[in-house]
């Protein structure tokens, strides 16, 4: 039977869609806490409907940047196997590691992406990719592997995603233009999340009731994120991750104050 | 048409587009039936979700081997062997973690 509460999971999913593809993110940071605060599902599902969503993300915007170009296969699966490491060497050393110290570094992290990503809106530097396809070379290749491994180590031992390590890297240091930093990010997530959601989908934590309307919704906002997003100019794009950036720093604050992060 | 903006062929981007399209539409097209299937049959609604949510979890692993096929084709070794490293670490920490040898991350 259909209740309303399948219609208002689809709208959800819809929003957490659209915005988690805008930014190139996911949309795990509106699902998780909507879904496990205001309906009452349990953490670990609401974790697992998140994964899900994530990979509907990265397959529906996938879909069609990748066929305009527009995601960086190559750079994509460089940095990803960089990710894939990352996890893997993190599940191997996660009782030495300490997620307190992990957790600071993060938050340090995300106040450094957000300061840097604000004074480009504020310079005008996010005008010089306003064009639909820019031309560009990848910098600093190392520098972004290392990032794309931490941010796949981070992903799973601190509950975020590796979006936003991975999209700030690309576009402020490896000189990716924006659109191509959030669309090869999109196309990078999905990977990493059908590892994790397989597990989640073995042990019975990822709830079919709730993922099939959740993942409806993400499915046309990611589509419609898709289409939008070479009309939506970079400068509210970067303001976005701004935002995120920011409010994911303040929410692990919170956790590391309330001692949280053991 | 546009430019080339991106380091990859046309050819690749087709083929490795084109397999994330036939995922993205499969899945969602199973699972928006069962959605509605679920109105007058539980059972068969609840499969057809079931096989849409699999469907979709098994899209980004898929891509990877089409991905392996498509570099392995235009003898760009380079590329093979990052995307046939992504493809073993990505099985082989799924089946340990399956297995429980792994905490899963």
């Amino acid at each position: 039977m259909i209740h309303w509460s399948h219609v208002i999971l689809a709208l959800v999913g819809l929003f957490a869609g659209t915005v988690g593809a805008l930014a190139g993110i996911g949309g795990g940071i509106i699902l998780i806490p909507v879904l496990s605060i205001y309906f009452g599902v349990p953490l670990h599902q609401a974790v697992g409907t998140s994964l899900v969503a994530v990979i509907a993300t990265s397959t529906a915007t996938s879909s069609v940047y990748v066929e305009r170009g527009v995601s960086d296969i190559r750079l994509g699966m460089t940095l990803e196997l960089a990710t894939t490491i990352g996890a893997a060497v993190a599940a191997v050393t996660a009782a030495y590691l300490s997620r307190r110290s992990l957790a600071v570094i993060f938050v340090v992290f995300l106040c450094y992406t957000a300061t840097a990503l604000a004074r480009r809106v504020w310079t005008g530097g996010a005008k010089i990719d306003d064009k639909p396809t820019p031309e560009y070379n990848v910098h600093r290749y190392p520098l972004g592997m290392s990032a794309a491994f931490v941010a796949g180590g981070l992903s799973g031992l601190l509950g975020i995603g590796g979006g936003p390590i991975k999209v700030p890297v690309m576009y402020l240091f490896m000189g990716v233009p924006l659109r191509v930093a959030t669309a090869t990010s999109n196309f990078m997530i999905g990977v990493t999340a059908a590892t994790s959601a397989l597990i989640y989908y073995s042990r019975g934590d990822v709830p079919i009731a709730i993922v099939a309307p959740v993942v409806t919704g993400v499915f046309f906002g990611s589509m419609v994120a898709a289409r939008l997003s070479t009309r939506v100019k970079p400068r509210y794009i970067v303001a976005l991750l701004v935002g995120i950036s920011a409010y994911l720093a303040a929410q692990m604050i919170i956790k590391l104050a309330g001692g949280g992060f053991r | 048409m546009s430019p080339q903006v991106s380091h990859t062929s046309a050819e690749e981007s087709h083929v490795v587009g084109l397999t994330l399209r036939l995922g993205a539409y499969v899945s969602i097209g199973l699972v928006i039936a069962g959605l509605i299937a679920h109105l007058w049959a539980d059972n068969l609604g609840m499969l057809l979700m079931k096989t849409g949510v699999l469907c979709l979890m098994f899209t980004p692993v898929v891509r990877i081997a089409v991905a392996v096929i498509v570099f392995a084709k235009e003898r760009d070794r380079r590329y093979v062997a990052v995307s046939v490293g992504v493809l073993i670490i990505v099985v082989l920490t799924s089946v340990l973690a399956l297995l429980h040898v792994l905490p899963a991350v």
